[in-house]
């Protein structure tokens, strides 16, 4: 997903497991992702003001099912909004990773499903082939999500920057 | 909020250079919706945590942005200004407007008085509406990036 990413591309991901495994591929120098470590069900709506404050860039948003079901009227407020240079991943395991486990969805649910209720484009991806296709058209979509059935795995590193760290580096990457 | 004062906050919201407000919907701003859903710079969240994350991505983006929301929203924004606003360091005022402890609404006078509490422990600022000046406090608070800025249209109400 990162090395399909154009050079104007921006992350942001969501707290737990997710910022630990972007921040081993990216690393904290480069200030090109933000890293998440709280407000869980917040990174969809911060991403979107990243993408309306930024026409010229790109920014994708990494979210996992669990906190993305915390705030699903954000959707709405996306589908509103229509910002072609967003793009959502939505790492789906079907359960909150990072606290032990603990199932996320009743059984048979479909996030994609749901996401494409709302009016959005929305891709479910199986495989790693799935993913690349999935990226290689996203962009033709306006504000499209991408839902990527994922298993639980070991974590990435503890990230080694502090919040403020994280901001600043960010912002200098964007110029502000 | 009366008519001629969301007009004035509007005309001290554009003179500070907002550029956008991000808001749940509530009552009695007709005057402020009017003037930035005009320039297209008005944004309609689905709750107050949301509002606030959108405000924070603009800010961090370079636009001046400033949320509102009725003093019921202040619970709903607490975790994501002090987990992303505060944690981060991200310059943001939240505009609460305060509907009061003597609305007709008694769960709504409950909310005021509570969220006043909540508030209390955070730090704001409390602009009355009545005053001669609050144009002038407003804008002051806006340019010192106030994180809280509370408006109301009573006596200000005691913490106990």
């Amino acid at each position: 997903m990162v090395c399909l990413a154009s050079p104007t591309e921006r992350f942001v991901a969501a707290l737990g497991n997710i910022s630990r495994d972007l921040f081993a591929v990216v690393g904290g120098e480069s200030g090109t992702a933000f890293y998440c470590m709280g407000s869980m069900g917040s990174v969809v709506p911060f991403t979107l003001g990243l993408a309306l404050s930024r026409p010229d860039m790109s920014f994708t948003a990494i979210e996992g099912d669990g906190s993305l079901i915390m705030n699903l009227g954000c959707l709405l407020t996306v589908k509103k909004c229509a910002t072609p240079n967003l793009k959502t991943i939505v790492l789906d395991n079907r359960c909150y990773e990072s606290t032990g486990g603990q199932p996320s969805q009743p059984e048979g649910f479909s996030i994609a499903s749901m996401i494409s209720s709302v009016g959005l484009s929305c891709f479910q991806c199986e495989t790693k082939e799935d993913l690349e296709h999935s990226l290689s058209v996203a962009d033709r979509h306006q504000t499209s999500v991408i839902v990527v059935s994922t298993k639980t795995a070991s974590p990435g590193p503890r990230i080694n920057l502090s919040p403020l760290e994280i901001q600043r580096r960010f912002s200098s990457n964007l110029g502000i | 909020m009366r008519e001629e004062h969301a007009k004035l906050v509007s005309t001290v919201l554009l003179e500070a250079g907002v550029s956008t407000i991000v808001c749940v919907a509530l009552s009695g701003i007709d005057a402020i919706f009017k003037e930035y859903s005009s320039r297209r710079q008005c944004i309609f969240a689905a709750r107050e945590e949301e509002a606030i994350a959108i405000a924070a991505g603009l800010s961090l983006g370079g636009k001046k942005a400033v949320v509102l929301m009725q003093q019921s929203g202040v619970g709903n924004s607490l975790n994501v200004w002090a987990t992303l606003i505060n944690a981060y360091g991200i310059p943001l005022s939240s505009i609460v407007v305060d509907r009061g402890d003597n609305d007709i609404n008694p769960v709504q006078r409950v909310s005021s008085t509570e969220m006043r509490k909540a508030l209390h422990g955070i730090g704001y600022t409390e602009i009355n509406l009545q005053a001669e000046e609050f144009s002038v406090e407003l804008g002051d608070a806006l340019r010192r990036g106030d994180n809280w800025i509370l408006l109301v249209e009573q006596e200000s109400a005691t913490v106990s």
